[in-house]
């Protein structure tokens, strides 16, 4: 009893709440959010920082105002990668933040804005809900408001030291946070000229503020001016440039203007005290001015458990972050493409059930039914789109990043290659794209290059051994003909050359003219074709199933069969297996239905086609899209 | 802390870190062998400098001993001098930089010897066969100008940087990067006579768009055009250049996965005085391909590279024929105070060698021209089989005939870009010989006759520098002094909106029928 009321207590009541606070934090990163998705990245978070052990890695951040910063925060981004850890360093950081930031208010205006500081840690949550990555610039901006708080102690000991204080601190300042030095150049300006009210200091700071990045960066460091005043801020132009990164910079520009625009909000608050009187006791308001006196009295009553109200602000605040921040279609494109590389299958198909129509996801879900072996029963059971199969036509950035696999899976290498080098360029040199481009290499013989990569992977935190395990490969047989992943890919990569520009189906095939046993090979082309109903061609690849050990006509292709013969008329050769008498059966009440009950109309049909057929060819080939007959279910609309 | 135990610190601490040193510096010096076994072939270096000629001035040949050890030692010697010893734990002998460039300064000419010792894990030090490699009496030019960036395929959102080194030291600066322009690609440089006093830069980006940039006695003046391949006239007052079209496509299972194809091109002048471009039908044959053009260093021809353009539309990708685009070496005649043009002739036509020419490079001297023959078309970097050829242009004025020989320095992989120095006695290429995607710069020595000796590639500070060096280096060209502008000071130039607008006249013979997509064109 005494332990909770000494919790409810002004300072110990919220210190428990903080700490509760940070704990849900924690929590919800760990539990819904999971930050291995964000290192991951998916192709969807294009400036993760790659991380390298060893002096000549961390030596080139020496050499720009803001490196020390992005090289520290590059290696704490590592431990994104462990779903624990992860939540650990964020929440750090927002605890961090919030510290700072109230101890900031409390020097500058000797207020104890509880709530306030635990806004930055809310708009950080936003950031992490809506799977975007800052932290480089959140770090920044707390390194900035570190040493904000330490001027502002150092200023409180007269004008002179703090000045010197300053001059000494922004030398420091900008060279650890680049552009993020301005930030703290921002808050000491303010507490001098507002709340020490030494104007003439201020000015002094302002000039300062400006000559620092100019001499330091551009004059000593020699980075462009741009880079000078705007390295790690949030519109940097390498952050505005690409959408991807951009996206959320309006939050990270809030979080840097929240102190400085709050800071000025209590100077004037400050400079108009009858305003300020009112709003430190907001119970005498309605005592004063004698109105309302029954809501005074439950407001006083309300204020009587005064925790109770913060609690409750408390987790509304928390509440408005998780309902606002919170991507749940996002999470689910990382989701799928996560799995996907650990191949997780069933999670893949799992996940996708989030986003199901999104183009990554159905090419997600594809290759994860393949995977399963289900691709060629099921695969009308899920929405399908004709590009989304391998990507084509789409040359978007993330494109790149999610159809390298498929391509390795298939054995184009060269495509997988051009896609790798692709993301290197787009996403650095992120360990997922290092070691499949060592991969490709070792499986194209290119053994230099693989152990530049390898090189390269051994110097990661978590890749090391993997790359470590193949260069000694790589030593004692350079051909590396007993390695089973690398022989795989030299079995199936094809051997007749074709120019490309764009993805052509061709190349499939041209992988089982080079290896007649390529399963997924043939099975993505057959999808292929029956995506884009060219049954002609899907007709002509028919007789390849010998090729392979299909115990009998796999349904969707049987069901494509017989929509091939019934338009054309003509009989496909089999090579002695037969349709079976379900899908002809099911052929016959799929027409009865759409034919003789509806009249050949299809929107009045599709209620009842869609129930009974959603998952089947014979309604892809139809109404051009599939994945109905769950979702008609589902919505109750099953006739 | 009493300050007794003060006292007692501040002389133990130094008494400790003295004696700790002096037990150390012993121990790194005094590990030379005494009887070893003798190994009969030469230890497995990292980079392997072995039967090398290597420049007077050339910053130290540091390398890793990728043999197994317990403890390494290297005595580095030649006629003249005190050996250089290095000895550690780790094989990575840092040969320190005094000590080296007094042993090659006084040994030019001179054979330059390297044995190894490598103590095995039973404790006995082991002596292999001792490297030499030679020490050439001709320096190289101080500073070499490149381009760091990924090997790329079309996205270039990584930073490519155009770099100096100076080849006496260790150190690289960067004299531009995309940064300074918010992203975009930094084209060929050249220079006027290995000189930094003119230079020609071209830049293209999302932001600020394509532009050529002139440095002229440092002053920087931004060209509204893009300038290609380009290459001064040694009066320095005119340079010529490529105008192109040149998509990238890709190949589904050849090793090199990038190509390209010159659709459409021309050679243009650009006159320094004027500042305006001017075209000749004779450069600019609408029925041919030309590029790569080089000046002889008496600016009396103009070698370049030209084939037969085998399509009608130069829009479309010619999938059928792109095999068959094989360019002649040719040459014209110029007399620059007339700015008159004389008759094109074939220095090596396509038809004789059964390959495609590109890169013609003149030495200073006048006596060598240096090129690439690749199976196909303009760009040698992405032909595996593209090698390099000498025609040695002394022999031509008295056979009257024109004889290339293969280089012995060729690789089974690319080999291109090469650069030859103000002495004529070094030539700096780019080859995939070691790393196959990561293109690397060597060094060569071209003897009084032609002999190409083995090439050593540039050293670096770190001996496992290109171990994990993702990056290529690529476009080298040596030159003798530094560049005199600062990066900044050239950004200024890019961003700004003063530039120097120039029109390409637009005849029977210039390319410019549709407005180039900057963005598909290969960077290296």
């Amino acid at each position: 009893m005494k332990l909770v009321y000494k919790l409810s207590g002004a300072n110990g009541g919220k210190a428990a709440r903080c700490a509760l606070f940070f704990t849900v934090y924690y929590l919800f990163l760990y539990l819904v959010v999971d930050l291995r998705l964000i290192y991951h990245g998916g192709g969807l978070i294009m400036n993760f920082p790659a991380f390298f052990l060893g002096w000549g890695f961390f030596r080139q951040f020496l050499g720009f105002p803001g490196g020390i910063v992005q090289y520290l925060s590059a290696l704490l981004s590592q431990f994104f990668r462990i779903a624990w850890a992860s939540p650990l360093v964020v929440t750090a950081q927002a605890a961090l933040i919030s510290f700072v930031t109230f101890s900031i208010i409390k020097t500058a205006t000797s207020r104890r804005s509880f709530y306030a500081a635990l806004l930055p840690a809310a708009l950080l949550l936003v950031l992490y809900g809506q799977y975007t990555y800052h932290f480089v610039t959140t770090t920044a901006l707390l390194v900035a408001l570190v040493f904000g708080l330490l001027q502002m102690k150092i200023s409180s000991k007269g004008a002179t030291t703090g000045l010197a204080g300053f001059i000494l601190l922004s030398v420091f300042v900008y060279y650890v946070s680049g552009g993020a030095y301005l930030l703290f150049a921002a808050v000491s300006f303010i507490n001098e000229l507002l709340f020490k009210r030494r104007p003439l200091p201020a000015i002094l700071y302002l000039l300062l503020a400006v000559a620092v990045p100019y001499i330091e960066g551009v004059l000593i460091l020699g980075v462009s001016i741009i880079d000078a005043f705007t390295n790690l801020l949030p519109f940097h132009w390498r952050t505005l440039s690409h959408e991807v990164a951009g996206r959320m910079v309006t939050v990270v520009c809030v979080l840097y203007l929240f102190l400085p625009v709050l800071l000025l909000a209590f100077a004037i608050q400050r400079l108009m005290p009858s305003a300020s009187l009112q709003q430190q006791n907001p119970g005498n308001l309605f005592d004063k001015t004698g109105l309302l006196p029954l809501i005074g009295k439950w407001c006083r009553a309300i204020f009587a458990h005064r925790w109770l109200v913060d609690s409750l602000a408390l987790l509304a605040v928390a509440a408005a972050a998780v309902f606002f921040g919170y991507n749940s279609r996002q999470k689910t494109l990382l989701s799928v493409d996560f799995y996907a590389h650990q191949a997780d299958w069933k999670k893949v198909l799992a996940a996708g059930s989030g986003n199901p129509t999104h183009p990554y996801v159905i090419h997600a879900v594809n290759r994860a039914l393949y995977h399963t072996g289900r691709m060629t029963d099921d695969m009308f059971r899920y929405p399908q789109q004709p590009n989304a199969l391998l990507l084509t036509n789409d040359t978007s950035w993330p494109a790149y990043w999610r159809v390298f696999d498929t391509y390795l899976d298939l054995g184009l290498v060269n495509l997988a290659e051009h896609a790798l080098t692709q993301c290197l360029e787009i996403y650095g040199r992120q360990p997922v794209i290092l070691r499949r481009l060592a991969l490709v290499n070792m499986a194209k013989g290119n053994t230099g290059a693989a152990r530049v990569c390898l090189g390269a992977l051994s110097k990661t935190l978590f890749d090391a051994n993997w790359a470590a395990d193949y260069l000694e490969k790589i030593r004692i047989d350079p051909n590396l003909s007993a390695d089973a992943q690398v022989q795989q890919l030299r079995r199936l990569m094809p051997q007749q050359d074709r120019e490309f520009t764009a993805f052509d189906p061709n190349l499939l095939l041209d992988l089982l003219d080079t290896n007649r046993q390529n399963r997924m090979a043939f099975e993505y082309s057959m999808a292929f074709y029956m995506l884009t109903m060219q049954l002609d061609k899907f007709a002509d690849n028919l007789g390849r199933l010998n090729d392979f050990d299909y115990p009998q006509i796999p349904k969707l292709y049987e069901q494509a069969v017989l929509i091939h013969q019934t338009n054309t008329k003509k009989i496909i050769q089999l090579s002695g297996r037969q349709i079976s008498e379900q899908t002809r059966r099911q052929l016959n009440e799929f027409l009865y239905i759409y034919l003789t009950k509806w009249a050949a109309n299809k929107q009045s049909a599709f209620r009842e086609l869609a129930g009974s057929y959603g998952d089947t060819y014979l309604f892809y080939y139809t109404y051009g899209f599939s994945g109905m007959k769950n979702t008609v279910r589902n919505a109750g609309n099953e006739p | 802390m009493s300050r007794k135990r003060r006292v007692v610190m501040f002389i133990l601490l130094p008494a400790v870190m003295v004696s700790a040193a002096l037990l150390y510096i012993p121990a790194q010096r005094k590990h030379s062998p005494e009887r070893p076994l003798r190994i009969d072939r030469t230890p497995v270096l990292r980079p392997d400098y072995s039967n090398t000629v290597i420049p007077p001035n050339i910053a130290p040949l540091n390398f890793l001993v990728d043999e197994i050890g317990s403890r390494y030692y290297v005595k580095i010697c030649s006629a003249q001098g005190k050996p250089i010893e290095v000895s550690n734990r780790t094989g990575r002998i840092l040969i320190p930089q005094n000590q080296w460039r007094r042993l090659l300064t006084e040994n030019k000419n001179q054979t330059l010897y390297f044995d190894v010792f490598v103590k095995a894990k039973d404790g006995r030090w082991c002596l292999y066969s001792t490297i030499t490699s030679k020490i050439a009496g001709e320096p190289i030019d101080r500073f070499l100008v490149y381009r760091r960036m990924h090997p790329t395929h079309t996205q270039r959102l990584g930073t490519v940087a155009l770099c100096q080194r100076d080849l006496e030291s260790f150190h690289e600066s960067v004299i531009l990067d995309n940064g300074y322009y918010k992203g975009g690609c930094l084209n060929c440089h050249s220079f006027c006579n290995g000189r930094t006093d003119k230079m020609l830069m071209g830049v293209r980006g999302p932001k600020y768009g394509t532009s050529t940039l002139l440095l002229e006695n440092g002053a920087v003046v931004k060209i509204g055009a893009k300038f290609g391949y380009t290459s001064w006239h040694p009066s320095g007052r005119l340079a010529v250049f490529s105008i192109d079209e040149l998509p990238m496509f890709f190949h589904s299972a050849r090793n090199e996965v990038r190509d390209t194809i010159d659709l459409n091109s021309a050679l243009a002048c650009f006159d320094l005085d004027s500042r305006t471009i001017k075209i000749s039908p004779k450069i600019a044959d609408k029925s041919r391909l030309e590029t790569w053009p080089a000046w002889s260093p008496d600016g009396r021809f103009l070698y370049f590279c030209s084939a037969p353009m085998l399509w009608s539309d130069p829009t479309r990708f010619p999938a059928a024929l792109y095999k068959k685009v094989k360019y002649d070496l040719v040459r014209i005649s110029y007399d620059i105070n007339n700015d008159q043009w004389g008759e094109v002739e074939t220095v090596i036509a396509a038809a004789d060698t059964g390959r495609s020419a590109a890169m013609p490079k003149v030495s200073p001297d006048g006596r060598w021209l240096l090129f690439c023959l690749c199976d196909y078309g303009y760009f040698p970097s992405w032909q595996q089989n593209s090698d390099f050829y000498i025609i040695d242009l002394q022999n031509i004025q008295q056979t009257g005939r024109y004889s290339c020989s293969r280089l012995d320095i060729n690789s089974d992989q690319a080999e291109a870009w090469h650069t030859w120095s103000s002495n004529s006695r070094w030539i700096v290429f780019t080859s995939k010989r070691d790393q196959g995607v990561f293109t690397r710069c060597y060094i060569s020595y071209v003897d009084a006759e032609g002999k190409v000796h083995n090439p050593l590639l540039l050293p670096q500070k770190d001996p496992a520098f290109y171990d994990i060096c993702l990056e290529s280096h690529n476009t080298p060209e040596l030159v003798t002094e530094p560049i005199p502008v600062a990066g900044e000071k050239l950004a200024r130039a890019v961003r700004g909106n003063s530039q120097v607008s120039v029109q390409i006249p637009i005849t029977m013979a210039t390319p410019m029928g549709r407005q180039i997509d900057e963005y598909d064109q290969p960077r290296q």
